[in-house]
């Protein structure tokens, strides 16, 4: 018995400065997370015009192409609560912010589990890897409970995370992605009755709370807050409801009851029709990310 | 509480420190040493059982009470009709508990909807109890052996608790027998230092099953399932041969912690698992695959129903029932019922062409032909995991469609875009890995079995930190889901 737990003591001790160098090595390495922080905490005077939302616009919206001052801050598979809570910390203190751009998904109002739609689960227990990314590089937290090692020991955090240059972004926080995927018909595509998935009332609820904190804030730091629904190709639209775009549309009516809101559907608009322009039936690829930057100035004032 | 926590990481050095050292130890000297450790196991593991639902306490210890209470009056009976009855009550009792649970509502929506009548107010809607086929089943053998004479009834009913809900392999087995199981609590345990290096290595090697190749090959498996009516024949086919190894990691994996977490108390639970993918004939499949659950129905099921016939055709009746009832075990739903049909029927064949197969190899001198063997493992596999379509789908019309989508070939181009995906490369890596491990070891008792014996791992510092290496590493590299498969049973 001794000898088998002198090897357990041993192994526990080996263990831990395992973990220890895992932490080391990775708040070492740079990643979307990581710099997205490091330009918040030092150059949020410069941001002007600032991008939140998830994959819909860290790779659709190109900053570059929107002039002066334009940061995005959209990180890919982000649940609304984070683009909450990143915009109250840093609002009050980024004097030349005009106008916060949120991208608002077809999809993400009706449920939080990104890598599982048909799951029915309520709670955010798929994006284990998001909860332990914000926590640990940007220093945000899920809710009390969550503890960014619980990402490593149940395993979440993905490999890709722990070698090689995990940084996919350019300096103004966009991701590009060329070209198209493989069954890129196919990969994140919606369920036609997404809206009707066993929790979306409650999530829609809660989506709610958060977009209307978010109009709070700009409305209270008198920056414009804009809301946009990014294009998506024809083989997703068709599996769109009415039922489900009015459920989208009620949400905006709703937080405009209360603040200002500027709303722009361009899920179905006719210029984003070409399959060229997309990585997959929900997202645009390069190509399509400088189009759609460039519209958006446009047709925001920008 | 699942295997792959952080509760059980915590939970399972406590419980063992408290078993070998107070438990053991402490009061050694105790005449009660003995009930009291296994008191203690009963406690284990009714917090191991209750951290997921403590409701479902009760319905535990009923079956263990009835059980245990049914053994006594069966051996107390005073002949063999009255015991035979006694077996039978608690036989109906503890299936018609299960059948509640598991069946009743699946059955009044099938009689509902074929009669046009609405279900309102007559669905229970209750939460299937984790792990309720495995104990039941488990609590059933007990009565039956007993009754065939094959073990004493025990009035130690502390004992019995302990051999009913042994955390490690409550929710999902092995399903132990009596026989086995029952006599280890009923007498003192040794602590064994080479039996628990080994289970420690086995339940890494079952973490690794587990974590890395199941759930990662399950992220791939979901998305093809999710999109199986625009995918081609060839991405079809790898989607369900990847839910195969999935589905066999998975049930094999948690198999493995669970005899190995047994060896660390010095409990020897039965192998659940003997590299059912190298198997050369359907019959063998399945003398390598779950094989408690198996031979518990060959033993309760077919055995008692072939009696002293001799007729084949009799026999093979009696296996596809017996394989029909082993695909309802599986789940209530028609893909279950037909998935165990489909397992009779192939059982069946190969049993009948067993001697013409004998006969055949002899003839063409294939006994021991590399090559013949291997190709008899692929068509074994082959047929076996296509039967996995029915296990894996919803529905039988989504089967239905997922099958006949193989038959299109389509593009071998797009499967292969996807089988190349930088994040499907780790998994086939994983696959390819586990199988060479499993090939090597195949006479032995898991894939890291005698894994201290390698050169470096001798030395007993090195050991240990090797250990935790592969665990960080494991842990790293483990897929995205958290539950086990076999926990839906």
């Amino acid at each position: 018995m001794k000898r088998f737990l002198g090897a357990f003591a041993i192994g526990c001790i080996a263990l831990f400065v395992f973990c220890g160098l895992v932490e080391y090595y990775q708040s070492q390495v740079d990643n979307n997370y990581s710099y997205k922080y490091w330009y918040m905490e030092n150059r949020r005077h410069e941001v002007v015009t600032l991008l939140l939302g998830d994959s819909y616009i860290e790779n659709a919206i190109n900053p570059g192409l929107m002039g002066k001052g334009t940061f995005n801050l959209a990180r890919s598979s982000r649940w609304i609560y984070y683009d909450d809570k990143l915009l109250e910390k840093y609002i009050a203190d980024m004097p030349n912010l005009k106008q916060v751009i949120l991208g608002m998904g077809y999809k993400p109002p009706f449920f939080k589990s990104y890598h599982f739609p048909q799951s029915d689960s309520k709670e955010h227990e798929n994006n284990e890897h998001e909860k332990y990314m914000y926590e640990k590089y940007m220093h945000i937290r899920y809710d009390d409970n969550s503890n960014h090692w619980l990402g490593l020991y149940r395993g979440y955090i993905d490999p890709g995370t722990l070698i090689g240059n995990n940084l996919l972004c350019d300096s103004l926080g966009y991701e590009r992605v060329d070209g198209q995927s493989v069954n890129w018909l196919l990969e994140h595509n919606v369920d036609s009755n997404v809206f009707r998935q066993k929790y979306a009332k409650e999530q829609v609820e809660e989506y709610t709370g958060y977009l209307k904190d978010m109009a709070r804030l700009c409305h209270l730091h008198k920056v414009r807050f804009i809301v946009i629904t990014p294009p998506c190709h024809d083989s997703y639209i068709v599996n769109v409801r009415q039922e489900g775009l009015d459920i989208l549309h009620g949400i905006i009516e709703n937080v405009r009851s209360e603040y200002p809101v500027e709303y722009i559907d361009y899920l179905q608009d006719e210029e984003y029709r070409a399959d060229s322009i997309y990585r997959n039936c929900s997202h645009l690829n390069s190509i399509g990310a400088d189009i759609f930057a460039l519209r958006v100035k446009k047709d925001l004032g920008l | 509480m699942l295997f792959n926590s952080i509760q059980f990481a915590i939970f399972l050095p406590i419980v063992f420190l408290l078993y070998w050292f107070v438990f053991d130890r402490f009061i050694s000297k105790s005449k009660w040493q003995l009930r009291l450790q296994n008191a203690f196991i009963v406690v284990a593991s009714y917090v191991f059982y209750g951290w997921w639902d403590w409701r479902f306490l009760l319905l535990i210890a009923f079956t263990s009470l009835c059980s245990w209470g049914s053994g006594l009056l069966i051996g107390k009976a005073e002949n063999k009709k009255k015991a035979k009855i006694w077996m039978w009550l608690n036989i109906v009792l503890n299936l018609g508990i299960l059948a509640l649970f598991k069946y009743y509502d699946f059955f009044v929506s099938e009689f509902a909807e074929l009669f046009y009548i609405s279900t309102d107010g007559l669905l229970l809607k209750v939460i299937l109890p984790v792990g309720i086929s495995f104990y039941t089943f488990q609590a059933l053998s007990y009565s039956i052996d007993v009754c065939r004479g094959k073990i004493e009834p025990t009035r130690d009913i502390v004992a019995f608790f302990a051999f009913i809900s042994f955390f490690p392999q409550l929710v999902a087995g092995p399903i132990e027998r009596a026989t086995n199981l029952l006599p280890q609590f009923l007498k003192k345990r040794k602590f064994d230092y080479d039996t628990a290096v080994d289970g420690s290595w086995q339940i890494l090697w079952g973490l690794f099953k587990k974590i890395v190749v199941a759930d990662n090959c399950a992220v791939y498996v979901d998305r093809v399932f999710s999109t199986y009516t625009e995918q081609s024949g060839s991405t079809l086919l790898l989607g369900i041969v990847l839910f195969a190894f999935q589905l066999y990691c998975d049930f094999s994996g948690y198999s493995e912690i669970a005899i190995g977490t047994a060896k660390l108390f010095g409990i020897r639970l039965m192998r659940n698992f003997n590299n059912p993918y190298f198997a050369t004939s359907f019959a063998d499949y399945w003398k390598r695959n779950h094989i408690s659950l198996t031979t518990w129905f060959m033993d309760y099921v077919y055995y008692p129903m072939v009696g002293s016939s001799d007729k084949l055709v009799y026999w093979n009746f009696c296996m596809i029932v017996t394989f029909l009832l082993s695909g309802m075990w599986h789940g209530a739903g028609w893909t279950f019922l037909l998935w165990g049909l489909y397992q009779g029927v192939f059982i069946v064949i190969s049993m009948n062409i067993s001697k013409s197969r004998r006969r055949f190899e002899k003839k063409h001198k294939l006994k021991g032909n590399r090559l013949y063997e291997v190709l008899s493992m692929v068509v074994t596999f082959f047929i076996v995991t296509i039967g996995l379509i029915l296990f894996r789908a919803e529905s039988i019309a989504q089967a239905w469609e997922y099958a006949c989508g193989m038959l299109q070939f389509g593009t071998l181009r797009a499967s292969y875009r996807f089988f190349t995906l930088p994040e499907m490369r780790l998994t086939n890596l994983f696959v390819v890995m586990m199988l060479v491990v499993e090939w090597l070891q195949r006479d032995k008792q898991h894939g890291f079995e005698g894994i201290d014996k390698l050169c470096f791992l001798r030395n007993k510092y090195l050991r240990p930190i090797i250990y935790a290496l592969l665990l960080v590493l494991i842990l790293i590299y483990g897929g995205k889901h958290a539950s086990f498969i076999y926990f839906q049973f």
